[in-house]
């Protein structure tokens, strides 16, 4: 597995990304079925495709940094 | 829509605690987006200080740019949200006393909604979802 040049620290502020990334999507798609109006439910929506990209990305730098 | 332009300080009065009388979900639309709204905007705050500080903390080049990147959409997905919250009516970065107001009235507003019963009994819910081990 290639192994990027990481510290211990720094996959942990990976993790606290995710984690923060992860709360923040799961938060916008449920308040898309709470809102009246739709500009802002396309916000949501917005938010929620950004997340995921960026979710999948952090886990692909989660992975491997991780320490073996 | 006309609820745009009356956002939470159109609620005349206090709350009434009968939030099943149609009669007094006057001005819900606004106070229920309004808030929503500030949470998001709160949220994509939070999430480019976050990115900010990561970065701070990262050396590797990789890792860096895809910070980098996404801290670049979040600050595109803040100003938008800003921007939104401004047409609509909810936030006002120009004009203090009128935030103020604002936000007083919503505070209010949360405060008494606190107070409600808002779901009553028991919420456990267990048994009409599948959950063998519980």
């Amino acid at each position: 597995m290639p192994q990027l040049n990481s510290t211990l620290h720094e996959t942990m502020e990976l993790h606290e990304l995710l984690n923060f990334k992860t709360i923040c999507m799961t938060t916008s798609k449920m308040a898309q079925g709470v809102v009246f109006d739709q500009d802002l439910k396309a916000l949501l929506e917005k938010d929620v495709q950004q997340s995921r990209q960026a979710i999948t990305v952090l886990q692909g730098l989660v992975i491997k940094t991780q320490p073996q | 829509m006309s609820y745009e332009k009356k956002p939470i300080n159109a609620l005349k009065g206090p709350m009434n605690n009968d939030y099943l009388e149609i009669q007094n979900s006057e001005g819900m639309p606004g106070l229920v987006d309004s808030t929503i709204a500030l949470n998001f905007l709160l949220n994509a705050k939070s999430g480019i200080k976050n990115c900010a500080t990561a970065l701070t903390e990262i050396a590797d080049p990789e890792a860096r740019k895809e910070i980098h990147n996404m801290l670049n959409a979040q600050i595109d997905l803040h100003a938008q949200i800003s921007e939104l919250m401004m047409n609509k009516g909810w936030f006002h970065p120009y004009h203090v006393a009128e935030q103020f107001k604002l936000d007083l009235v919503s505070a209010q507003a949360a405060v008494q909604i606190s107070n409600m019963q808002l779901f009553p009994g028991n919420t456990s819910r267990l048994g009409t979802f599948a959950t063998p081990n519980y």
